[in-house]
């Protein structure tokens, strides 16, 4: 979970770019810290601490998403500030990272941030790129019944057929695995 | 008697034209972690309310403050971020240590309730909106509202994807996505989306 940014504010390939880089310059550091203090931090306390963390990450990893994307916080809107309490981050940083090695964890920040940008990716190249680039062009900016698409509805809509097309590819897999006959 | 009617007024905002959950897709996965244990969906939302409650009390005071100068702009999602951690560990440790019984049986629900996108979406909200405090009261009531209405209606969804006539592929989290995708539209289609069209 915790692609609603994505869904609601990744309107272009850069839009992705930005928000899959602020989540992984967070998640990062959030996790490495969560990984090396393991279970020194008590249950009740976990979730807060791991927000505290998170908010003094992302003051460095918005600066930096500035310096490389100039006026990225702006078109991000709210959706940048959120990114501090993203579902993924901290489901990620309160259950996975304390119980693992720092390099699963290095792995598992990449893959979030992966997943993240190549879902828009996807919505993308299905919705837009038979208009043009995909790296500046807005949904939802051609015509009047267009507007929808960049609304968050249609993202949930689309994660919704995403969904439903992995879990085909998955039972097919699984299916084609049964039918195999094993070796002797 | 005005001031009454403008956080009820408020309060209604938050449940149909701009509701969080629905319209902008905010704290979508805690609506569906709600759904799922149908029980506890009565306590999650009545912590997501008062949690909501005291994020937007705290943007009405510090936000003045926050924007005042551009460093301080560029700290307010870290130091909002700070201030719901704080609300947090406050409420969990009054908990744990005057009221143990009740933390044993709500402290499951007590940190997602606190530490979600919903929460820290209220200091935004209260800036699109411009609310007075007791505005912003009322925004956080009606919040808490949408949420145990989401949680409720998705909680009754959860029961009908195992529909044997539903393709294999679209049964469960598919499902899901979909039917709020479709329930989304309504509300946009309702309202026009004010805040995030």
């Amino acid at each position: 979970m915790g692609l609603y940014p994505v869904v609601a504010a990744g309107y272009n390939l850069r839009g992705a770019v930005q928000l899959s880089l602020l989540l992984f310059l967070i998640t990062l550091p959030t996790a490495l810290t969560r990984c090396f203090l393991g279970g020194l931090v008590p249950n009740w306390l976990r979730p807060g601490a791991v927000l505290v963390i998170s908010a003094g990450a992302y003051l460095p990893a918005a600066w930096y998403l500035n310096q490389i994307f100039p006026g990225s916080l702006n078109a991000l809107g709210i959706y940048a500030g959120l990114t501090v309490c993203n579902s993924m981050l901290l489901s990620r940083c309160n259950d996975y990272a304390p119980f693992h090695l720092a390099r699963a964890v290095l792995a598992m920040s990449l893959a979030d941030a992966r997943l993240f940008c190549g879902f828009v990716r996807f919505c993308l190249l299905a919705g837009i790129s038979p208009r043009g680039s995909v790296w500046n062009t807005n949904v939802g900016t051609y015509i009047a019944a267009d507007k929808g698409t960049a609304l968050p509805f249609f993202g949930f809509l689309l994660l919704g057929f995403a969904a439903a097309l992995a879990k085909w590819a998955d039972g097919r897999r699984n299916k084609k695995t049964e039918r195999r006959v094993p070796r002797a | 008697m005005n001031t009454w009617m403008e956080v009820g007024f408020t309060a209604l905002l938050a449940v149909t034209a701009e509701n969080l959950i629905f319209t902008g897709g905010i704290g979508f996965s805690r609506v569906l972690r709600a759904a799922r244990k149908p029980k506890t969906i009565g306590i999650y939302s009545l912590f997501v309310g008062g949690f909501s409650l005291v994020s937007a009390l705290v943007a009405c005071f510090l936000g003045p403050v926050l924007l005042s100068n551009s460093t301080l702009l560029f700290m307010r999602p870290a130091i909002y971020a700070f201030c719901a951690a704080l609300a947090y560990i406050l409420a969990a440790f009054f908990m744990k240590t005057f009221l143990p019984g009740i933390y044993d049986k709500v402290g499951a629900v007590l940190a997602p309730a606190a530490i979600n996108c919903i929460v820290l979406s209220m200091p935004y909200m209260q800036r699109s909106f411009t609310l007075q405090p007791h505005e912003a009261v009322g925004f956080a009531i009606g919040t808490g509202v949408a949420f145990f209405l989401a949680a409720l209606v998705l909680s009754e969804a959860l029961e009908r994807y195992r529909n044997e006539n539903m393709p294999r592929a679209f049964r469960g989290l598919p499902f899901r996505f979909d039917y709020v995708g479709i329930l989304s539209m309504v509300f946009v289609g309702i309202t026009g989306g004010r805040l995030f069209g």
